[in-house]
């Protein structure tokens, strides 16, 4: 559903990402970790095609981001670290209007069911976003996702912020979303989390991918074990 | 999206009460001005009429006893009666002063010379030539401009700020597309409330008792429409550059005092300085002058009249004979004085024709000629007023300059043929350069900006 081939992209001289290959397959989380400036979020915008590839391609369920961005995302939803919403509107309203925007129009009724499947309070629904907390608003982000019925979804450090509680309801979410097929790309700085909803975790460094790990086979310890050595090269 | 801004409403509803609070003090102000002249017009005529029965009564008794003063063209010439010629209001008057609170709207005529028609005195309160006059022009050149930024210095810099656009790039929809409906649906907001307001105050001076007409007025809503969106294509273009929303705000502020406060200035002082109009202590002085030669030529020719008819040293001079030489002698100033108010006519004449083309430095000085052309408030439709008026003179002078220099005495028939004003102004819109020149050039600027606009946002980027 995911696929990045040979995806190079630079900033004037630095070179952010070095020739980057990976695939996500549906029903898969394939998890990103790296430090600051590894290329995680290079890669994320690629496939948004918020910048554009030096060389090399991506591609949502075999469309090239970069000839066709507009059907590229009709497959794509998208779930920042921040997910910044329109204040002086409810979660409600910010709903029904990102929806629109993507063309996908439901009843209220089902705006809500969706806003209660992705974990918020009926009762927030109907109150002005400029109260919602982080954990609130990534809700109303996954939701967004799902009134779109998104094939791939891609996160970026989505956790991150988030107090435990709601950092696990928000990987609960993702499981579900993973077991009905949808293609996960998460970049994250927390190994705990990759490891346990991580179908399979990336490790970058200086824009290139060093390890690929399979998360049910890796524990905890050992990753991090892992992950802290290819730092240290 | 659009009923949760409430700054939308506020501003919206403070457009629409000012501009309608300046159609009614125009309103009013036209109202009392015509009222004002309409009554010492009709005292003038009520003491005029007076006179010419006590005339008729007078011939009807065989011309018997002292001869009334209504038969004696001097006196009623140049001392009893007088003629106000008042300028007709355009249909839009109400809504723009223009050059109506420095040019006379109306003129006192007596059968003095006609350089004595300046210094008449106006029914003008001082207050409104100190501190400006407040109308439906005002409003538009100089508020909707700042209602205009006010709803536009953030159009995308807002959303760039709150950080959304990432999600809606996300969300399949193209970002130029977005930005389109953006642009269109706030542009048509703002001239959804510009037009709403000046039918508004348009109505309001109409129900006052303004003339209606329809082309003037789709006119006028043209001309404020398309200033309005000039001004929103420019915060458009500035969002554009990428600054912040607050910077944004400063640079549209200080485009607004450039364009709307210094260069109008600007352009002034060029006009006055490049023309400058000759000195009024020189033409004072030219007039003084000219008044005591004329004098002096009068006492002469006094003296030999007196020395023709020694019967009448001593008694009481006939004031016919009297106004005659006033006549004269004002015929020896006017001509002594024409090169100076010559002079002062070709350099305002040289003054308008260099605005006539300065104006087009500034979309506020384009929209406030167009909206005075259209309010019949600017030099054009005065000057032809002032040319009526000086045409009109000429025949009220000659009504009672001819019997009295024939020695004539005038008769009640006479008084039927007293010269009448029924000038009726010029009517010329579309056909007008001052109107449809300005329509076109602030059409093509906010188009030009429009697209300058969405070209820079072609680089616009989500993050």
């Amino acid at each position: 559903m995911l696929e990045a081939v040979d995806l190079v992209k630079h900033y004037g001289k630095h070179e952010a990402l070095k020739g980057l290959n990976l695939q996500v397959q549906p029903g898969e989380i394939y998890c990103l970790l790296g430090a600051n400036g590894a290329g995680k979020t290079t890669t994320i915008n690629l496939f948004l095609d918020f910048i554009h590839p030096t060389a090399g391609k991506a591609t949502v369920n075999g469309i090239n981001v970069a000839e066709d961005p507009v059907g590229s995302k009709r497959y794509l939803a998208y779930i920042p670290e921040q997910v910044m919403l329109y204040g002086s509107l409810t979660g409600l309203e910010n709903l029904r209007y990102f929806s629109r925007l993507g063309s996908h129009d439901h009843s209220d009724e089902e705006y809500r069911r969706l806003l209660v499947e992705a974990g918020l309070d009926p009762a927030a629904a109907d109150k002005p976003v400029s109260a919602y907390s982080k954990g609130m608003r990534q809700k109303v982000g996954v939701a967004i996702a799902l009134a779109k019925e998104a094939k791939a979804l891609l996160l970026d450090e989505p956790t991150s912020g988030l107090d435990p509680k709601a950092s696990n309801e928000f990987s609960a979410l993702l499981l579900k979303l993973r077991d009905a097929g949808a293609a996960i790309l998460m970049t994250s700085h927390d190994l705990f989390r990759a490891k346990d909803t991580g179908t399979r975790i990336g490790i970058m460094r200086e824009g290139v991918l060093l390890d690929e790990l399979i998360g049910k086979d890796v524990s905890h310890a050992d990753l991090e074990k892992i992950y802290l050595g290819h730092m240290a090269e | 999206m659009l009923r949760r801004v409430s700054s939308l409403w506020v501003l919206g509803l403070m457009l629409v009460v000012l501009t309608i609070l300046a159609a009614v003090s125009g309103s009013i102000r036209m109202t009392t001005l015509a009222t004002t002249i309409a009554e010492r017009a009709d005292a003038e005529l009520a003491v005029r009429n007076s006179l010419i029965s006590s005339l008729e009564r007078y011939t009807e008794a065989g011309a018997q006893g002292d001869v009334p003063v209504a038969a004696k063209p001097g006196s009623m010439g140049f001392s009893v009666t007088s003629a106000y010629a008042a300028m007709p209001a355009a249909p839009l008057a109400p809504l723009a002063i223009g050059v109506g609170d420095l040019l006379p709207y109306y003129y006192r005529l007596d059968a003095h010379a006609a350089y004595t028609l300046v210094q008449g005195g106006e029914i003008e309160n001082p207050l409104n030539l100190r501190v400006g006059g407040f109308d439906v022009a005002f409003v538009m050149v100089f508020l909707l401009p700042i209602i205009v930024i006010a709803l536009t210095y953030d159009i995308m810099s807002r959303e760039k700020e709150l950080g959304v656009l990432a999600l809606i790039g996300a969300q399949g929809v193209r970002l130029s597309t977005f930005i389109a409906a953006k642009v269109i649906a706030r542009g048509a907001l703002i001239a959804l409330m510009i037009v709403g307001s000046n039918a508004m105050a348009i109505a309001a001076a109409v129900y006052m008792g303004a003339e209606w007409h329809f082309g003037a007025a789709a006119l006028w809503v043209a001309i404020a429409v398309l200033y309005g969106l000039a001004w929103f294509a420019l915060a458009v273009l500035i969002n554009a550059l990428g600054f912040s929303s607050s910077t944004n705000g400063v640079v549209l502020a200080n485009i607004w005092l450039v364009f709307v406060i210094v260069i109008p200035a600007i352009v002034k002082l060029a006009a006055t300085t490049l023309y400058p109009a000759p000195s009024r202590v020189a033409l004072t002085t030219e007039l003084r002058e000219a008044a005591t030669e004329a004098d002096e030529r009068a006492a002469e020719a006094r003296e030999a009249y007196m020395f023709d008819h020694p019967e009448m040293v001593e008694g009481d001079v006939d004031q016919e004979i009297f106004f005659r030489q006033v006549a004269l002698s004002e015929q020896d100033i006017a001509a002594s004085i024409a090169p100076q108010l010559e002079a002062f006519e070709a350099q305002a004449e040289r003054q308008a024709a260099l605005m006539k083309w300065l104006k087009f430095s500034s979309p506020a000085l384009l929209a406030n000629d167009a909206f005075a052309a259209l309010a019949g408030a600017d030099r054009a439709y005065h000057a032809a007023f002032r040319a009526a008026v000086l045409e009109y003179h000429q025949r009220w002078q000659a009504f009672f300059l001819e019997p009295l220099m024939r020695e004539q005495l005038l008769t009640a028939e006479d008084w039927a043929n007293l010269p009448a004003f029924d000038y009726q102004p010029p009517r010329r819109y579309l056909p007008n350069s001052a109107i449809n020149l300005p329509l076109v050039v602030l059409l093509v600027l906010g188009v030009a900006l429009v697209a300058a606009g969405l070209a820079k946002y072609r680089r616009y980027s989500h993050i």
